[in-house]
């Protein structure tokens, strides 16, 4: 049953055990049929036949008013659902355990909650069982130990471990485990082989046997439905079978640098009782707290109004995107890094940073401190705030080393409870390392981890941080890529653990790590965006091959089809007209052109479907607004370019019998001037209206030049002066009392005077389709301090 | 039918005016005055009713993206001896034939002579062979001269149910219904005899049996009915008259010209938006203000040329002041101005800052209210040409040009996703600007045997923008059963 594959070792050949021959043990049962045992030291036999045991736990639901089994931002319910499958299933969890001390089994650690279990008991191969208790925490092994009372300790006996003699490329090791077939515990063997690392300068490091790796899935919960045994403590002999180790990898290496122990290791390893954990817990928990904070974001309210719905990219504050988040108050924690700053391991992405309002650092009920955000770092999900006034109390301890391999630490996971900030604390171990971003090798736990956990060692200081790794360029990408949809910031393969180390430079110089275009911005600020100044459509492969441009648009699935272009717009200037098929752009030096594919249903237009006519017509109702959203695949993707980046532009100019030619021009992305969800605005609630600065979009989409007064009206209030005036939304106030408007300031400006002058009313020339008419604004309700918006600016 | 679809509009307009319901007199009660009142209708009826027609044309229609032809009901009533009548202009446009059912219950075939969108009139006239018998023929009574509470009667055939009559009184004699550019012209006699569909162009008359208006349109059953004042009707119908005996009748129907000067006026009390503007002082009877205000000048008329601009007081017209005080005055002020001579200068006067202004203008001939239809058969849509009057928006956005009118479902164009009010701008390489464009486009694609694929790229402009559609006619749809 043994395969032979030949590895390029040299001479030598790695024996892949992929079937373990079976062994039956003397006291777990005969098996007659099992007539070709293979060759396993009798005394080894012996020894694991005695010294193997089985656990087996009964769980109960965690009794403790402390259980937090329904928060749900909390691992407790995860876990909780494993127990509750046993309870349910009326089933015990059965581990594989050693006898290694006088009434003490080592079983690998599994972080069993210890308010769960209702009972332990210990089974011997030879069918004996006795009651046991959880015992202790080995701090150097994967393990933990479960203990039998007294009376009981005489029926077990403890496995002896001979001193580990010199391993060498002539020493073949042996491994015997216990794994249960069908409802026998049978033992199992097999021969370990070293295959040698070698080192420069050193001696090679030998591994023996197979499986090595960070995978621990001895340290994986088990569910009713896991194989029993799996993973479960294996011994380790010499080839004279005198056992040597443990292992919870199944196999030896000379460093114990994975999943294995030898003896001394195992008998010497300091321990801590797990009955005291809960108390040293409560204690670190507490000091932790002092570094940890809670930190209130707040967005700015999102005013809709003329600017139509803006499309929300998704962001690592929930999916719900910048718009989702208008008005709203979010709660993160932080950690304290120096008396006036905090980390936030959070990303903040471009968009939700620049409605960002206010935030303030909560130190209990009713009593916070407004801090400002210093800036989001470019290489991972995190931020820095800073108090605006007064002093954090404690930094949080800086660890001065990783945690040894298989030195159990703190995976901090802050989240409010019972309306306080709290920090759950689970053990995990380092697992190993794997090769990631940039092709570095980051360290990894046994344990589950989500960006934003705090990892402090078992003395509660900080060695690293889970955060999501960021990519360059990622969000530029995310756009151009029309099943962007799919994946996002917050993948869970792009999140690791940052070790303190990489983050210290970023936290002592964060100006030189921050991401230059993720700002805190006005409200109007916020709402521009790039342009290149066009409008488009997008091509069918039908459409494509009808218009011969089947080629170069690769059947249409590449190309935006331009229908306008604004002028004085960069696309103007580099000579883009309405009918050329722009292609692809090029950001900075870059080779890899993005190619422009803009997502059907996402970012076309919003007027895909023709307005409605009717009510139109008849001058009565609000107009139909025939201006397109300026937010849409190409503004949106120029914004992740980046204002200020130097871009090449290859688009494509239909000509007859596809003879049409590419051309490329070199452009700078420019912000382009206010569209209408980014105008300058006034509102009063009392006379009923919003108006907006007419904007370039506006202007073009109603033929009015430049030079044309107005402003838009966005928006009326039932039953205000505005709409028994009749004047609608989306028309167009040319005129206040015969005087042009060149804005919403100047409309404010002249009811202002004419409150001002007595006057009761202000005549308005109001544009709707081309056609004026005038109307009469009662204004004497009006009330200067009803104005909104007017000190607003894009600075 | 056009006066259905604005009932809503209607009731709205109707509700805000002030508009009130009454209930019909219950006329087998003695009457009060001592007047036989049960009398007096027979009398009116015994007059009107051999007048009366039930009209059935067989109208076209293309609205559904496909030519269709179908009969509809409405009613008439006759104008003359020799056998014009009038009808409205949502009943007999279109009409590839117009049957008429006389009050002896003869069916006789008509020529629709005249029609006049802008007031909703048409005027028909009966194919008879000449030298027969003189029709009976209404009167018309001087409608300017009804009172509100005046009793009339409503004849015609509500949904197809002929020689019906229904009695109500005159609620307004003027009221004006704020139509975008339709119906500039009238106001309407609102009344509450019941005026349904298949009522519209029958006659509204008086208690003397004399034509009062045209009846066209109706709010449901409401108490609610709109008539064309029987002076307007007169007026248009001998306007239609006098131009179809010069025109020879290959070119019927004949349509009212009217002068254009590009002035759209609103009221110095404008009590819908409750916008108040002062007027000039008059001098007669109760010093009313005079002048109306002009609200929009459009780009490129006559009046932009003569510089007129939106505010300004329109004072005088052909050296008569004008009283623009009140919404209701509005449509005679355009009648004025319609009526001015076309490619004559005139001169106006108009106030501006205070300062009275003459002004030379010289009106044009007022363009097509509507435009004309075709039918792109086995492509399954229908288009239309755009006209300022009838569709403002698509005009505002592109001008001139060719806008779909209907996509048949299913069909070839509703596969390309084309739509109705999509302007069309090429097909194929034909750049559409007329009708005519679009008609040699089609035929030339639709008969080329020569070619491989039936795929067209049409160029459309949608919402103002442009974007290209690919219409395949490979399957034909109008084969299926």
């Amino acid at each position: 049953m043994a395969a032979t594959t030949t590895v390029p070792f040299g001479r030598l050949a790695v024996t892949m055990l992929c079937g373990l021959a079976l062994l039956a043990a003397g006291a777990a049962g005969q098996d007659a049929s099992d007539t070709s045992e293979p060759a396993i030291p009798e005394r080894l036999r012996k020894a694991a036949a005695a010294s193997f045991v089985t656990v087996h736990f009964t769980f109960q639901k965690d009794p403790s008013p402390d259980s937090d089994d329904a928060a749900p931002d909390s691992y407790a319910p995860s876990r909780q659902r494993m127990y509750q499958q046993y309870i349910d299933l009326k089933m015990t969890m059965d581990v594989v355990g050693v006898v290694i001390a006088p009434g003490e089994i080592m079983i690998a650690d599994r972080q069993i909650n210890p308010r769960c279990v209702k009972a332990v008991e210990v089974r011997t191969l030879a069918g004996k069982a006795m009651p046991a208790t959880l015992g202790e925490l080995m701090r150097r092994c994967d393990a933990v130990t479960v203990k039998v009372a007294r009376a009981h300790a005489g029926k077990l006996t403890p496995m002896t471990f001979a001193p580990r003699a010199e391993l060498s490329m002539a020493t073949d090791l042996l491994r015997v485990g216990l794994d249960k077939v069908e409802d026998k515990w049978r033992l199992i063997h097999g021969t370990l082989k070293p295959t040698p690392v070698l080192r420069t300068d050193k001696k090679p490091w030998l591994l023996f046997g197979r499986g090595f790796g960070e995978s621990h899935g001895a340290l994986r919960y088990l569910s009713p439905t896991t194989p029993a045994g799996m993973g479960g403590p294996g011994i380790i002999a010499d080839e004279d079978g005198n056992p040597i180790g443990v292992t919870c990898a199944g196999g030896l290496d000379s460093r114990e640098f994975y999943g294995c122990w030898v003896g001394a290791t195992v008998l010497n390893a300091p321990r801590v009782a797990l009955a005291g954990l809960p108390e040293y817990k409560r204690k670190l928990r507490g000091t932790l707290l002092k570094a940890v904070h809670e930190v209130t974001v707040q967005f700015r309210q999102g005013g809709g109004g003329g600017g139509g719905d803006e499309f929300g990219a998704s962001s690592r504050f929930g999916s719900r995107g910048p718009s989702g988040l208008a008005g709203r108050e979010v709660t993160v924690f932080g950690v304290a890094v120096s008396d006036k700053r905090i980390f936030i391991p959070k990303g903040l992405d471009r968009k939700v940073a620049a409605q960002l309002d206010a935030m303030y650092v909560k130190f209990s009920a009713g009593r916070r401190a407004r801090a400002k955000f210093l800036g989001a770092y470019k290489d991972f999900g995190g931020m820095l705030i800073e108090l605006t006034s007064g002093t954090l109390p404690v930094a949080v301890p800086a660890a001065p080393k990783l945690p040894d391999r298989h030195e159990p630490f703190w995976i901090a996971s802050a989240r409010k409870r019972y309306a306080a900030k709290h920090v759950d604390l689970r053990r995990a171990r380092l697992s190993g390392r794997r090769r990631g971003f940039a092709n570095g090798y980051h360290w990894r736990a046994n344990a589950t981890m989500k960006s934003g956990d705090l990892l402090f060692d078992y003395r509660g200081r900080l060695f690293g941080v889970v955060l999501n790794q960021r990519i360059e360029d990622e969000e530029q990408r995310r756009v151009a890529d029309p099943r962007a949809g799919s994946y996002s910031y917050g993948r869970s393969d792009s999140q690791r653990i940052f070790l303190l180390s990489e983050l210290q430079p970023r936290l002592a110089s964060p100006d030189k790590h921050f991401d230059t275009k993720i700002v805190v911005k006005s409200r109007l600020a916020a709402r521009r965006r790039s342009w290149l100044g066009v409008e488009f459509v997008t091509l069918s492969p039908d459409v494509a091959e009808q218009m011969k441009v089947a080629k170069p648009t690769k059947d249409g699935s590449v190309g935006l089809l331009i229908n306008a272009v604004y002028p004085n717009s960069p696309a103007a200037a580099i000579g883009l007209r309405e009918g050329d098929i722009l292609l692809r752009v090029a950001v900075g030096g870059k080779t890899d052109p993005i190619e422009l594919k803009a997502g059907r249903g996402r970012y076309v237009s919003r007027y895909d479907s023709y307005p409605r006519f009717g009510g139109n017509d008849s001058g009565e109702g609000p107009a139909e607004r025939t201006w397109k959203a300026r937010e849409n695949f190409l503004t949106t993707l120029l914004d992740a370019i980046g204002v200020g980046t130097k871009i090449t532009v290859t688009s494509y100019r239909p000509a007859g019998e596809g003879k049409g030619a590419e051309q490329t021009a070199e452009v700078t992305v420019t912000m382009a001037p206010p569209d209408i969800s980014a105008a300058r605005r006034w509102k009063n609630r009392k006379i009923g209206l919003s108006v907006r600065d007419l904007t370039y979009e506006v202007r073009q989409a109603l033929t009015l030049k430049p030079s044309a007064p107005g402003v838009v009206l966005v928006k009326t209030e039932p039953g205000s002066p505005a709409s028994i005036a009749r004047i609608w939304p989306n028309e167009i106030i040319t005129h206040a009392d015969g005087k042009p408007l060149s804005g919403a300031w100047d409309l404010h400006k002249a009811i202002a005077a004419a409150k001002a002058a007595n006057a009761g009313k202000v005549r308005l020339a109001v544009l709707r389709l081309g056609k004026s008419r005038f109307a009469d604004l009662k204004i004497d309700a009006y009330n200067p301090d009803d104005d909104e918006g007017l000190d607003e600016d894009y600075e | 039918m056009r006066g259905s679809a604005c009932l809503a509009g209607l009731l709205a307009v109707a509700m805000l005016t002030g508009g009130c319901i009454r209930e019909v007199v219950t006329v087998r009660e003695t009457p009060t005055t001592g007047i036989d009142f049960q009398q007096i209708i027979e009398t009116a009826k015994e007059r009107v009713y051999p007048a009366l027609v039930f009209v059935k044309p067989i109208r076209e229609d293309f609205a559904s993206g496909e030519r269709s032809r179908a009969e509809v009901f409405g009613s008439g009533v006759i104008i003359s001896a020799d056998g014009y009548l009038l009808t409205n202009n949502h009943v007999a446009e279109k009409a590839v034939q117009v049957n008429c059912v006389l009050g002896d219950r003869e069916q006789v075939r008509a020529t629709v002579v005249g029609l006049d969108p802008e007031t909703d009139l048409a005027l028909l006239k009966l194919d008879r062979p000449a030298g027969g018998t003189p029709l009976t023929y209404a009167q018309f009574a001087d409608s300017d001269k009804l009172e509100e509470g005046q009793f009339v009667m409503a004849l015609g055939s509500p949904f197809g149910f002929t020689r019906s009559i229904s009695l109500g009184i005159i609620s307004n004699t003027k009221r004006y219904i704020g139509f975008g550019t339709q119906y500039q012209y009238n106001l309407w006699l609102q009344t509450d005899a019941a005026i349904n569909p298949g009522n519209s162009g029958g006659p509204l008359v008086d208690t003397d049996g004399k034509v009062v208006g045209i009846n066209t349109l109706g709010v449901g059953a409401s108490g609610i009915g709109f008539a064309i004042p029987g002076n307007v009707a007169r007026d248009v119908a001998r306007r239609m008259q006098k131009l179809a005996a010069r025109t020879d009748r290959a070119d019927w129907p004949v349509k009212v010209r009217r002068a254009y000067t590009g002035l759209q006026l609103q009221a110095l009390k404008d009590f819908n938006t409750n916008t108040f503007t002062d007027g000039v002082a008059g001098t007669g009877v109760g010093k009313n203000p005079r002048g109306v205000l002009i609200k929009n000048v459009e780009a490129g008329s006559p009046a932009d040329d003569a510089k007129i601009r939106p505010g300004d007081l329109l004072l005088i017209v052909d050296g008569q002041f004008v009283d623009g005080q009140y919404v209701e005055q509005l449509p005679a002020i355009r009648r004025t101005l319609a009526d001015l001579l076309v490619d004559v200068p005139t001169s106006l006067t108009v106030v501006r800052d205070d300062v009275e202004q003459a002004v030379r203008i010289i009106p044009v001939l007022k363009g097509k209210f509507e435009g004309a239809d075709f039918e792109l058969r086995r492509w399954n849509f229908t288009v239309k040409e755009i006209t300022k009057f009838s569709n403002p928006t698509l005009h505002f956005q592109h001008g001139e040009g060719v806008f779909i009118q209907g996509v048949r479902y299913p069909g070839c164009a509703n596969d390309a996703r084309l739509r109705s009010n999509d302007i069309i701008l090429h097909i194929g390489d034909v750049p559409v600007k007329t009708i005519a464009d679009v008609k040699k486009a089609y035929e030339r694609y639709v008969n080329d045997s020569k070619l491989v694929e039936k795929k067209v790229l049409i160029r459309i402009k949608r919402g103002g923008f442009q974007e290209p559609k690919l219409l395949n006619w490979t399957k034909d749809y109008l084969e299926e059963n």
